[in-house]
């Protein structure tokens, strides 16, 4: 059952002298119940741009300026204030990136899971304590750790209470925020199983933001590569590893060195990431890419579509 | 080949403040053991890997290796060209600097925003009187900037650290530790800051050099499949104490230690699994200050058994130089 979905969603930021950054251009893409969505990409590329309008929490520069958001087939970007603010946490919640830094440090953990069951579910302070419990024990801390301040938390611990509190509404849909970056590989595969196992029980579907696209194999269905604003190519998690089409995937791919796999030093994507404020005519990716043709300076590519598997590429998609 | 570095037998423990009423009360002064009797070799050209998660003691090696702790908390003997670093009254060999450098982790931060990148690349040369000409010192740089990759390195020169990306900024700093020639660099984490199409850039920068000027390297990382991927030897750490040692290959195709194992258990693979088994370890590493007894992994170890509890494992060496630090030490395969 599809729960949210995205078409053609642009998104702008204005600067300092008239100039307008275009951080998100035609995105679209659609989340079903229970299905997990990676969106991958290098910093710049406008992955956390579009899960933050998920949830209107743009920053007050930037605005939807085309494209449509639906929940449950209910419009996000005409939605009246209230809707929103019953949206949020309720509906969709956010693990915020950087687990060491999201917490406030002057207050205890409980005070803090407390302060937004009590927000958003509007609770009396003893059921709320309580709630706080179930949800400490959902991310296996032990509940006497309660009265205890972020900094008596290690960094994987902290991911695990900023987990509690995406949960805190019941959800049906959470976004993590490069939820494991700051961790180490143990934790990191913890906090993942932890998020799987929670995602079956509570029947959740997750939208993950990433740069590394190592980890999607333990945690998604789908994945989404996004370039400069736009997704270059969205598939299965099988099809995008074993059969990526576009460049850019396949560049991204090859510049993680995996064990068990061909030992070499991971491969480079020349250039830098395209300056935002001014829109190339051809495909964004062309001056950095390896296969460009002179149509990928003068086109832009259309898509292709083969079983589910959509990309933006002149190029039939052949392998490496 | 002759070892270019030499540790033997290297612990490092910080002495924890106590209180006024801890003083009065004589209690025994608590200590972080960060790092516990390692012995270690770097030869000349080859690059050494210490692999480790967060509180593992690699960061604590890479700067006693450095000299950069106070001479009491570190014990035990750095040789490096067969000649120890101190002389005989514990002072540093002034040389010494000049032949290793460090590269830090976050380029953000390790270059001084007001100073130009001129000024940052000629602080070495001046610290250790290389020269006094300008002009020559100014070739010095250019030379660095452009091995560094940063050419022509004229056009660096005037500019201010925030004016370039964050892989220039780590070419600026692989360009300031390579400005005094050295022959070890020790690098702290030198690409996981960086955005993905960077990095590779720079470990390729690295490699270069290593085959160009013969520069060994001391890689610590807690990313196992990079140090897989670019390094002679690699060394497992946990918990201040090495828990395997050998070559590359051997240490990620062979795994002998249970901690080893895991941890390529739980790397990604970049395949679909998530309907595999996979071996996680339970909690997280334990406090250096109350050291587990025994074997100090023995509390997560999915192996462990009584011996492991109450008796240290001795590192069991095998003929082809791969060290193992447990009590079971039977050949274990792969996964």
């Amino acid at each position: 059952m599809e729960i949210l979905n995205v078409k053609d969603l642009k998104i702008e930021f204005n600067l300092s002298g008239h100039r307008k950054l275009h951080a998100v251009n035609g995105v679209s893409f659609s989340l079903n119940k229970g299905e997990t969505l990676a969106l991958v990409g290098e910093s710049g590329s406008g992955k956390t741009t579009t899960a933050l309008s998920l949830m209107k929490l743009l920053p007050d520069n930037g605005s939807i300026v085309e494209g449509e958001i639906l929940y449950k087939n209910q419009s996000v970007i005409n939605a009246s204030a209230e809707k929103i603010r019953s949206l949020r946490w309720k509906e969709i919640s956010i693990i915020f990136q950087g687990a060491m830094n999201a917490l406030n440090p002057v207050l205890t953990i409980e005070k803090q899971l407390m302060d937004v069951i009590m927000h958003h579910d509007h609770l009396e302070e003893n059921e709320a304590r309580i709630r706080a419990e179930e949800l400490l024990k959902m991310v296996e801390i032990d509940v006497t750790r309660l009265k205890q301040y972020p900094h008596q938390f290690s960094g994987g611990m902290r991911q695990r209470v900023m987990i509690a509190m995406a949960l805190a509404c019941n959800p049906k849909i959470v976004i993590g925020d490069e939820p494991t970056t700051a961790l180490d590989v143990m934790v990191q595969a913890q906090i993942f199983d932890l998020l799987e196992r929670l995602k079956k029980v509570l029947e959740l579907s997750m939208i993950i933001i990433t740069h590394d696209l190592s980890i999607l194999g333990d945690t998604c269905d789908k994945v989404a590569v996004m370039y400069a604003g736009e997704i270059v190519e969205y598939g299965e998690v099988q099809d995008i590893y074993c059969h990526p089409k576009h460049p850019y995937t396949q560049k991204l791919l090859s510049s993680y060195p995996v064990i068990g796999g061909k030992k070499a030093l991971p491969e480079s994507i020349p250039g830098i990431p395209m300056d935002m404020t001014q829109i190339p005519v051809g495909c964004k990716f062309a001056p950095r890419c390896h296969k460009a043709m002179p149509i990928c300076f003068e086109e832009a590519p259309i898509q292709k579509v083969e079983n589910g598997h959509r990309y933006f590429c002149h190029l039939g998609g052949e392998s490496l | 080949m002759k070892p270019l570095l030499k540790l033997e037998h290297i612990e490092v423990k910080f002495p924890i403040k106590r209180s006024l009423l801890e003083v009065i009360r004589n209690t025994p002064q608590k200590l972080v053991h960060a790092v516990n009797n390692i012995s270690l070799e770097v030869a000349e050209g080859e690059i050494l890997a210490i692999v480790g998660e967060s509180g593992s003691g690699k960061t604590t090696l890479g700067k006693a290796v450095n000299a950069l702790h106070d001479s009491d908390v570190v014990k035990g003997q750095i040789t490096f060209n067969g000649q120890s670093i101190f002389d005989s009254k514990g002072k540093l060999l002034p040389e010494y600097r000049k032949d290793i450098s460090m590269i830090f982790q976050d380029p953000y931060q390790s270059l001084n925003p007001k100073h130009t990148i001129e000024k940052i690349i000629a602080e070495p040369l001046m610290i250790h009187k290389v020269t006094k000409d300008k002009v020559e010192m100014r070739n010095l740089i250019i030379e660095a900037l452009n091995h560094a990759g940063l050419s022509p390195g004229e056009s660096f020169l005037n500019r201010y650290p925030h004016e370039l990306s964050g892989g220039q900024r780590q070419r600026v700093v692989i360009a300031s530790a390579l400005v005094l020639n050295p022959k070890l660099i020790i690098a702290d984490e030198p690409v996981s800051m960086l955005d993905v199409s960077v990095r590779s850039d720079i470990l390729r920068l690295m490699m270069k050099l290593r085959e160009e000027k013969k520069i060994s390297y001391l890689f610590i990382t807690h990313d196992i499949s990079l140090a897989w991927a670019i390094s002679d030897h690699i060394a497992v750490m946990y918990l201040g104490t090495m828990m395997e040692y050998g070559k590359a290959d051997e240490v990620i195709e062979k795994p002998l230690n249970p901690y080893t194992q895991a941890l390529i258990n739980v790397m990604p693979k970049m395949h679909v699994r998530r309907n595999e088994k996979r071996v996680l370890l339970k909690g997280e590493t334990p406090n250096p200050i109350d050291m587990p007894s025994g074997c100090s992994f023995h509390p997560r170890c999915p192996k462990a058994q009584s011996i492991c509890k109450n008796v240290k494992p001795m590192p069991d060496w095998d003929k082809h130089g791969h060290m193992n630090y447990c009590h079971f030490n039977e050949e274990a395969s792969h996964e």
